[in-house]
């Protein structure tokens, strides 16, 4: 890995966090409540939140930093107990389908807003409620610290260096976080869910004016040739995470047909969504 | 969900996947391979269409009031 910033995709990534920051404030007055000092405003979303906002909240929660890169990075680590996480969350979802309703329910009538306050109301017993919300916050931890191993690496990825970017990051959200309380994830959601489904690949080519002579294409071609069988550009190029493509794709003929198969894969895609050059 | 029907076993369903993902020596395995996964590694992806299928069976008879 180089450590050169890559100036395109740490735009890419500023430009959204700026929007995400921009949106975790805006938060505090989606659904403006009277006040945001209530417990059960800050925390709950006002108690407002239906299914679709829910939806978009836990998908936003779950498929993080955590899913997309730490929990890969822990499978490269240690093999297949990395892939724990996934047994985990299929056998979550039953448990809460099981339980969730129940004390969702009970949360309702009586106005709790945490688990450990379902605690206390139901078995009026101070130290439980404590032992519950402290296994609470010790229990989120192992998963805080594989989102922080998800973010260090974006960040190295980035070319940035050092504790700085991510401590930074971090308190960005706390703030945010602190302002507009659950509104502020809940609205991020949108982005993030978004997000997910966005990866960008690219493809290149080198192109001549249309009558250019038959061997000023083969001399050009086997120059290409040679050059992409250097293993100096070879390196170069797989430091980029970039592919170079096999012999037999080298040639003029190779790329004329990748390129109608390409025409042929995105124009429709690019009819159907209306899109034109500016 | 205060009556005692019979239609209440039907969650019992749901514990299915909890022996069936808990319990390793189920498919600590390297084959049969699918597709070049190794059986260990498909075997609990096939898990999460068997439980989304499992949990709306139970779902189903469940008395929705909201």
């Amino acid at each position: 890995m180089t450590s050169d910033v890559d100036k395109v995709a740490l735009a890419i990534f500023v430009a959204f966090f700026v929007l995400v920051t921009v949106m975790g404030f805006i938060a505090a007055r989606w659904r403006r409540p009277k006040t945001l000092a209530r417990l059960d405003e800050w925390g709950l979303g006002g108690r407002q939140f239906g299914t679709w906002i829910t939806w978009f909240l836990l998908g936003g929660d779950f498929y993080t930093a955590y899913t997309v890169i730490a929990v890969p990075a822990l499978v490269y680590a240690v093999g297949a107990y990395g892939f724990f996480a996934l047994p985990y969350t299929i056998i979550v979802y039953p448990f809460v389908f099981a339980v969730m309703p129940v004390l969702w329910r009970v949360a309702k009538a009586n106005g709790y807003v945490t688990a450990a306050d379902v605690v206390h109301g139901r078995y009026g017993s101070r130290a439980l409620e404590l032992a519950v919300a402290i296994t609470g916050v010790i229990a989120t931890m192992p998963y805080i610290a594989l989102q922080l191993v998800g973010m260090a690496a974006v960040f190295k990825a980035l070319g940035l260096a050092g504790e700085l970017p991510l401590v930074t990051a971090f308190v960005v959200l706390a703030v945010y976080t602190y302002s507009s309380g659950l509104r502020a994830p809940a609205l991020i959601a949108f982005v993030k869910d978004t997000m997910i489904y966005i990866a960008a690949s690219f493809w290149h080519g080198l192109w001549v004016p249309k009558g250019t002579p038959k061997n000023a294409i083969a001399r050009l071609n086997s120059a290409v040739r040679s050059a992409l069988a250097d293993p100096v550009v070879r390196q170069r190029f797989a430091d980029q995470g970039q592919q170079i493509p096999s012999l037999e794709q080298q040639s003029p003929e190779a790329l004329g047909a990748h390129q109608q198969a390409e025409i042929k894969k995105w124009w429709p895609i690019i009819k159907a969504a209306g899109i034109k050059a500016m | 969900m205060d009556d005692r029907s019979p239609l209440r076993l039907i969650w019992l369903l749901l514990l299915v996947l909890y022996v069936g993902l808990l319990w390793v020596p189920f498919y600590n395995a390297r084959t049969p391979e699918l597709w070049s996964f190794p059986f260990f590694y498909w075997y609990q992806l096939i898990w999460v269409p068997i439980t989304a299928a499992l949990t709306w069976l139970v779902y189903r008879s469940v008395h929705h009031d909201e």
